[in-house]
């Protein structure tokens, strides 16, 4: 029998500390709030407390989606765990989630290192997984503590990320046209230099001589101990990758963006998002901009953004939703949703 | 491309008057930094619809250099 797979619910979490544009500004005193919020369209990311980690902030969001009722712990047969902060290099971090969450140990479990492209990726894991039978209800899991990786004096990237977790039921159904899918992936390894955290696996171990103190082309102080990132050059591969990416997906569904109800890109910072809608020509009720109290939560963006704009009624159920994340690596994936 | 709206915006993202624009005028009077260097490269993407080269930009000094760029 032919098998669909569709997301049956979503649940999110963010951690409880709040960093306000307030408190950057009184720690970078020629910083003013307001220009703070017009380059990056966040008034308040929330911050990971220092005895959680990832896997705790994705464990609270499981938590309240299993509250929600639409199925118990039980009845996951896969937990999929997107994150680039595991709680070890080693055992896999999905593995201690399947004990903490008290899924069956029938289930199958593996962590997957992506960032800001791994919802998407994520949807195409858990969709193969069901349509050639290997599972039926599938947990996607994507956690990130992004800043446990920045240096305190880096602004420019301290403003833009956020710390939280989004937690994903994937379903088999009995739909008669496919509601999670087409896709297309994108991955250019060259990239890699321009958004990294060189420090701390086995390349550039943590304390290291390789370990040393820089400036970053932004004038940022940085280290390989912290994460990296060049604006200009992500803003660059931005442009370049991800219209062409939203032509493909188009063309691959054989569909055009009048047949697209809504558009939900990775929420990287308003300034990449208003640059895209201008570059796409994309209508403004049809896109989504979530990051004013989240800030950039990397591959959770998207389900955070999709989980709310369903809650305010911005999209409905039988609506089509296109998804395009894209970053870290750089990767990039999109998609085409159906909305149950 | 329309050369007085887009020195009009680069003026803005610099911070500046329009009319201080000359060709001689060196961005790091202006407010140039990485913000500004990446709001740049969203105005030449709009007002000429291609995207510079990163390396290339950092290295313009003046606006006349950014302006060669783009020709």
């Amino acid at each position: 029998m032919s098998l669909s797979s569709c997301i049956a619910a979503i649940a999110t979490h963010l951690p409880e500390y709040v960093l306000t544009n307030e408190e950057l500004a009184r720690e970078y005193p020629d910083w003013d709030v307001d220009k703070i919020y017009e380059k990056t369209g966040i008034h308040t990311r929330a911050i990971v407390a220092p005895h959680e980690t990832a896997a705790d902030l994705g464990i609270a969001a499981a938590t309240k989606l299993f509250q929600q009722g639409v199925c118990s712990p039980c009845e996951i047969d896969y937990l999929l765990y997107c994150t680039q902060s595991p709680d070890y290099f080693l055992p896999t971090t999905a593995c201690i989630m399947q004990s903490r969450l008290g899924l069956p140990t029938s289930c199958g479990a593996l962590d997957f290192n992506l960032g800001c492209s791994g919802f998407v990726y994520g949807l195409s894991l858990a969709k193969g997984l069901i349509e050639t039978h290997q599972a039926n209800r599938i947990l996607l899991v994507t956690a990130e503590t992004y800043s446990r990786y920045i240096h305190p004096d880096d602004r420019s990237v301290r403003t833009l990320f956020s710390d939280g977790a989004a937690a994903t039921l994937i379903t088999a159904s009995d739909a008669p046209v496919p509601e999670i899918g087409p896709f297309i992936f994108g991955t250019d390894g060259q990239g890699a230099k321009h958004l990294i955290m060189p420090g701390g696996a086995q390349r550039a171990r943590i304390g290291t001589a390789i370990s040393t103190a820089r400036i970053s082309p932004s004038g940022e102080p940085i280290t390989d101990d912290y994460l990296f990132m060049d604006g200009p050059e992500i803003f660059s591969f931005t442009l370049t990758a991800v219209p062409k990416m939203i032509h493909a997906i188009l063309e691959h569904a054989l569909l055009t963006l009048d047949d697209i109800d809504y558009i939900i890109f990775h929420q990287a910072n308003k300034f990449i998002l208003d640059a895209l809608r201008k570059k796409l020509k994309l209508p403004e009720e049809k896109y989504c901009i979530n990051m004013d109290t989240y800030g950039n939560t990397v591959s959770s963006t998207i389900p955070m953004a999709l989980a709310k704009a369903k809650q305010e009624g911005i999209i409905k159920s039988g609506q089509r939703i296109l998804l395009a994340g894209f970053g870290v690596g750089y990767s990039w994936a999109a998609t085409i949703i159906t909305l149950r | 491309m329309d050369t007085t709206a887009f020195l009009t915006d680069l003026a803005d993202t610099l911070e500046v008057e329009a009319s201080d624009l000359s060709n001689d005028f060196v961005l790091e009077q202006g407010n140039w930094n990485s913000l500004s260097l990446v709001a740049t490269m969203a105005l030449i993407d709009e007002h000429c619809d291609v995207t510079v080269d990163v390396l290339a930009l950092r290295k313009c000094v003046t606006v006349g250099d950014v302006l060669r760029l783009i020709e």
